[in-house]
């Protein structure tokens, strides 16, 4: 695969995550308090004193990776944090499924207990489609160069004056001595 | 740049690439302040939507478990205080040596009515029958999301309130069971004071019995009550309703829902 088509697929993904993460952050913000609350709560992993604070450190994390991802600042940071945060989310319902209860994963808002109707096609869709965040995230962190980014290109050490850089940069740094 | 002999020695060549090199250093310094600034502030950004929600969360105080429980307020006859398992709840019955089924119910919400008219009389037998001991824990967290489109405004509240006042008439399980019984077809249309009072009736209250009702629901006699059972159900982290502990352990809604499984859990749990 040619390096530019790499870089340009990476914008697509980026800018792919940053919507998905944009949308669920805002969803998750908009809500009231006792949604949010909820929302944490049903996963019945964290103590109910940590709802609160969980309830907007969540969504403001989404908000701030998503803006990161959109601008292509620190890219390979971001999309760490993003399948940190993705592979959190498959781990959790993972859990509250094997544990047996049936929660709405809350992921763009709405979280809490729901009936059992449908619970396993429910779950299996999430995960797997939380693992295809995974998924494009790895890629980003694997090719964090790409188009239309804040970020600095690294060195392309194949450039053809590459030798006269490095004696350039030699030069600079006697004189500034 | 100092110009020494050295330096003037140099190639124009070499004086153009230590200028172009010069200009590209710079440029990466500014990109990178740019990078640094952009970062920055996306992180502030970040820490602010935390904090000031945080802080907005704390000045609304609707939340459940966002107020704090008076610990002397009055409780209905019988009913739990402060102190041990299950506070502030309605305990039905008392046998030694079993466990304790507690049930966090919202009168406003229809899956405790559906629960109600399938399980309530099954529940209530095993009760009777000194399998179990039986506690209603009642919340009104249904009033924050119902606010500002009920027609009757803090109706889980108020009804818990009217089942206080029922319950010193001892009809504990008949107010409850009638009230969900007339519970309005679409969720969050509430009771007014007036359907209250009927429902008081229905549940067999009357004449002077039906007077002292009247004063301590107009009194709001149990007020704190209400409101520090459902601070109760925020701090103990329940998140819906009907939501049922066995000895303190959540049961499944899966078993709730199916008499049988939850015969066998109850008689497969030792007292607490």
């Amino acid at each position: 695969m040619s390096s530019d088509l790499r870089a340009w697929t990476g914008t697509v993904l980026r800018l792919v995550l940053s919507g998905v993460l944009f949308w669920s952050g805002i969803a998750k913000l908009v809500e009231t308090d006792q949604s949010r609350r909820e929302a944490i709560l049903a996963y019945r992993v964290f103590p109910p004193s940590w709802a609160e604070f969980l309830g907007w450190a969540l969504p403001a994390v989404e908000v701030g990776l998503a803006a990161l991802l959109l601008l292509g600042l620190f890219t390979r940071f971001a999309a760490i944090g993003t399948a940190v945060l993705m592979l959190g989310f498959i781990l959790g319902i993972s859990s509250v499924w094997i544990r047996g209860y049936s929660i709405n994963c809350g992921c763009f808002g709405g979280g809490g207990d729901v009936s059992e109707e449908g619970k396993a096609l429910r779950y299996t869709a999430e995960i797997l489609r939380d693992f295809l965040f995974v998924g494009m995230a790895t890629w980003l962190i694997a090719w964090p160069t790409t188009k239309l980014a804040l970020d600095r290109p690294p060195l392309t050490f194949d450039d053809s004056d590459y030798d006269d850089a490095a004696d350039e940069n030699e030069t600079l740094e006697e004189q500034s001595r | 740049m100092s110009n020494t002999p050295k330096e003037s020695k140099r190639s124009t060549k070499e004086k153009a690439a230590a200028a172009r090199a010069a200009a590209e250093a710079e440029q990466r310094r500014r990109d990178t302040r740019v990078r640094l600034i952009g970062g920055a502030a996306i992180l502030v950004v970040v820490a602010l939507i935390i904090g000031l929600g945080i802080w907005g969360s704390k000045q609304n105080g609707t939340a459940a478990g966002s107020t704090d429980v008076v610990a002397g307020a009055t409780v209905p006859t019988g009913v739990n205080g402060a102190d041990g398992a299950n506070a502030w709840g309605v305990p039905y019955n008392h046998v030694s040596g079993k466990p304790t089924l507690a049930i966090w119910e919202d009168f406003q919400c229809p899956s405790c009515a559906q629960f109600e008219t399938s399980f309530g009389a099954s529940v209530l037998k095993l009760a009777d029958d000194g399998k179990v001991n039986l506690v209603w824990r009642p919340t009104t967290f249904l009033d924050t999301r119902f606010a500002a489109t009920s027609p009757n405004p803090n109706s889980s509240h108020r009804a818990a309130m009217a089942w206080g006042c029922a319950i010193d008439a001892g009809k504990t399980k008949q107010f409850h069971s009638t009230v969900f019984a007339n519970q309005p077809a679409t969720e969050g249309d509430g009771y007014t004071d007036a359907q209250l009072a009927d429902f008081a009736t229905k549940a067999g209250i009357t004449g002077d019995a039906l007077t002292t009702w009247k004063k301590c629901y107009a009194d709001k006699k149990y007020d704190q009550w209400v409101t520090n059972s459902y601070t109760v159900f925020g701090t103990e982290g329940v998140t819906g309703t009907p939501t049922a502990y066995l000895n303190g352990t959540e049961v499944k809604a899966a078993t709730l829902q199916d008499m049988a499984a939850l015969e066998k859990l109850i008689s497969s749990t030792p007292a607490s």
